[in-house]
């Protein structure tokens, strides 16, 4: 009697500790939006204030073959980030010219989508299913896995330098930006959060000015 | 790791050998843990953490000395605010969640000033390991790194015995769980309450 009586318990307190071991996660995709910078430290910004920027955003695809087109992201969503990408330039103490020949450096921004497909489970009752004893229904498998697809985009701008080439005929890359998150809402929705990115990327690099 | 297994295990199987080679008492305990991280823990999570229990299972070798062992488990959770983290040239902005479990397995030694009382102070010491999982997740992207660290843990308490098979335990534990390689400590202050059943 007296046994039963402490297992019961045990049994009773155990299970109601661990049912309530959920953590909290995001809530928002914003909360998923992240953003990236990198620069080269020996590079000296303030003699470099020209900078030219294609009309158009790359979407990379995959391996071009040769003679092929690239494709570009729709016009209205790279207006938003060209839109961004100069006034945050011209509030660093650059000036957009038209001729590439002469610019001090070009800005490249380039596009990613991937899709992504995952299977989820319940993380905590796929590790604490094995505890509940037969006592209480026997064993059980994890419940509520299903899987779903993601879309996720990443934005990177490349600053380079126009002049400097390496022996291979390479461009120096003066400054990264990268921004990544989810690409789900309605177009309005990433616009802004996009909008918020690009302006993030540029204000953790304060040394560009 | 294997070294902390070992130690561990050597240490139980010779608190198991004294308990059986003594007719006495035995008592185990239930408890509801609430935690706070401390020193380089604390710079990695510093909120609170509530969801934590701990078992641990005793044999008074002596009326006042007792010795076995504890598991526990403390969940510990920050969200962290929209902010920039920078290493040399690189930036990298983000929400960030933060997650450690943290489980201290120990034996233990515990010393009773009025075992014969109603109210029962006690003041004790453990050793063994504490494994953790940390995990850290920023945008779509998460780090995780399991690590077991070599712990000791002194602790003070209350035992009210309410009667021959039951009892209310209080008790605050210093889980000092040292740096392991390259991962920085995860030491953090646990304040129990739970039951005691005499067996």
């Amino acid at each position: 009697m007296k046994k039963n009586y402490v297992k019961h318990t045990l049994i009773l307190g155990l299970m109601g500790l661990l049912s309530s071991c959920y953590y909290q996660g995001p809530q928002y995709y914003d909360e998923l939006d992240i953003v990236y910078t990198n620069y080269d430290k020996n590079y000296e910004f303030k003699s470099h204030k020209t900078y030219f920027m294609p009309d158009k955003i790359v979407k990379i695809t995959g391996a071009l073959q040769n003679g092929e087109q690239p494709e570009f992201i729709n016009s209205s969503t790279a207006n938003v980030i060209f839109g961004q990408i100069k006034s945050n330039m011209t509030g660093l103490g650059y000036s957009l010219v038209a001729d590439t020949a002469s610019a001090d450096l070009v800005l490249f921004p380039t596009a990613l989508e991937v899709t992504n497909t995952t299977y989820y489970y319940d993380y905590w009752y796929s590790y604490y299913a094995w505890y509940y004893p037969p006592y209480y229904g026997g064993w059980y498998y994890p419940y509520g896995g299903y899987t779903t697809t993601y879309q996720t985009g990443t934005l990177l701008m490349n600053l380079v330098d126009n002049k400097e080439l390496s022996p291979s005929n390479k461009s120096r890359v003066v400054w990264t930006g990268a921004i990544n998150g989810l690409l789900e809402g309605t177009t309005a929705e990433v616009n802004q959060r996009v909008i918020k990115s690009v302006n993030q990327a540029f204000k953790q690099s304060e040394y560009l000015r | 790791m294997k070294k902390s297994i070992i130690i561990t295990s050597l240490i139980l199987g010779s608190v198991f050998q004294t308990a059986k080679a003594q007719e006495s008492n035995g008592m185990v305990s239930l408890q509801y843990s609430a935690a706070f991280a401390i020193g380089d823990f604390n710079k990695f999570i510093s909120a609170p953490s509530w969801r934590g229990v701990t078992f641990e299972y005793k044999k008074l070798v002596q009326d006042n000395i007792g010795v076995g062992f504890e598991i526990g488990w403390n969940a510990f959770y920050e969200r962290k605010a929209y902010a920039t983290y920078t290493k040399d040239t690189r930036s990298l902005t983000g929400v960030q969640y933060r997650y450690t479990n943290a489980v201290p397995m120990l034996a233990t030694l515990n010393y009773y000033l009025s075992p014969d009382q109603q109210i029962s102070p006690f003041a004790g010491i453990g050793i063994g390991t504490q494994y953790t999982e940390n995990f850290l997740d920023m945008g779509l992207y998460s780090i995780s790194e399991n690590v077991w660290h070599f712990a000791i843990k002194p602790e003070i308490g209350v035992n009210f015995n309410v009667n021959d098979m039951f009892g209310i335990i209080m008790v605050a534990k210093y889980y000092n769980a040292f740096k392991s390689g390259d991962i920085k400590g995860r030491s953090y202050i646990a304040t129990n309450i739970g039951f005691i059943w005499k067996i």
